[in-house]
């Protein structure tokens, strides 16, 4: 169920951001050459594959996944970065709906790794049918 | 105990009672709610890191009741980035990829899900 719910995650956030080329990383960033430098995602397993019962037959597993959406500070200073970033927030919040998956309202954490990046949050929960 | 209605006044009586039930019931979620709130707030309380000042541990707190059949929990201690900032300490700690408590909040959360329900109920039933 993580693993499906990871790929879904990557996959649908690939497809939705590739024009912007805001690249996608499971954890942990990696240098990617043809990547737009001042945005990217970083998402993680957050919990979950706990099986939902009736009867004594599982019926339903749900997966937790965290979204965290990095723009550049620098890009708040231009209106066209500001309606950009409002842009991409909305972007990934329908398409993650889209695929069925729940999403919380997304929420400016700040700058949470002190490296000149704002983050956005999305928390996730994915269902699938045992 | 009888109540003796006129016919007449039926319709009007009805809304009455059920005006006063709803009330009742209302007032009951509401202390349902604030029962278990104060669980979670407890278990954030003694599931969260210490510090040295032991203030983030001591800074979980509810909005009250501004919202109407809704709770809000959160944590109030804030702190500076290296750009002067002023950021709460919890983003950091639940989300920052160099926290080691990254996620805990929301693990702390789901984890008292069946204890807020019990605190719920049994506040609920309390005031039913």
């Amino acid at each position: 169920m993580m693993k499906e719910a990871l790929e879904l995650i990557q996959s649908t956030l690939d497809a939705t951001l590739a024009a912007k080329k805001i690249r996608s990383f499971w954890n942990n960033r990696t240098e990617t050459e043809d990547a737009n430098k001042r945005e990217y995602i970083v998402y993680s397993y957050s919990g979950g594959d706990v099986p939902d019962s009736a009867d004594d037959h599982d019926l339903v597993k749900n997966c937790s996944v965290t979204i965290k959406y990095y723009y550049e500070k620098t890009l708040t200073a231009s209106k066209s970065g500001r309606t950009s970033i409002l842009d991409t927030i909305s972007l990934i919040k329908s398409s993650l709906e889209s695929h069925d998956i729940d999403v919380s309202e997304p929420f400016d954490a700040g700058d949470i790794n002190s490296n000149g990046f704002y983050a956005v949050i999305f928390e996730c929960e994915i269902w699938s049918v045992v | 105990m009888s109540v003796k209605i006129e016919l007449g006044d039926l319709g009007k009586e009805i809304a009455n009672i059920l005006d006063e039930y709803g009330d009742e019931v209302y007032e009951a979620v509401e202390e349902g709610l604030d029962a278990a709130e104060s669980t979670l707030i407890n278990r954030l309380k003694s599931n969260s890191p210490e510090g040295k000042t032991k203030q983030y541990r001591a800074a979980w707190k509810s909005k009250g009741k501004r919202y109407k059949l809704k709770r809000y929990v959160h944590n109030t201690k804030m702190v500076q980035n290296s750009e002067k900032e002023t950021i709460p300490l919890s983003n950091i700690l639940e989300y920052s990829e160099d926290s080691k408590h990254q996620g805990l909040i929301k693990r702390t959360f789901d984890d008292s899900v069946e204890s807020m329900s019990s605190a719920f109920m049994e506040a609920f039933k309390k005031k039913i």
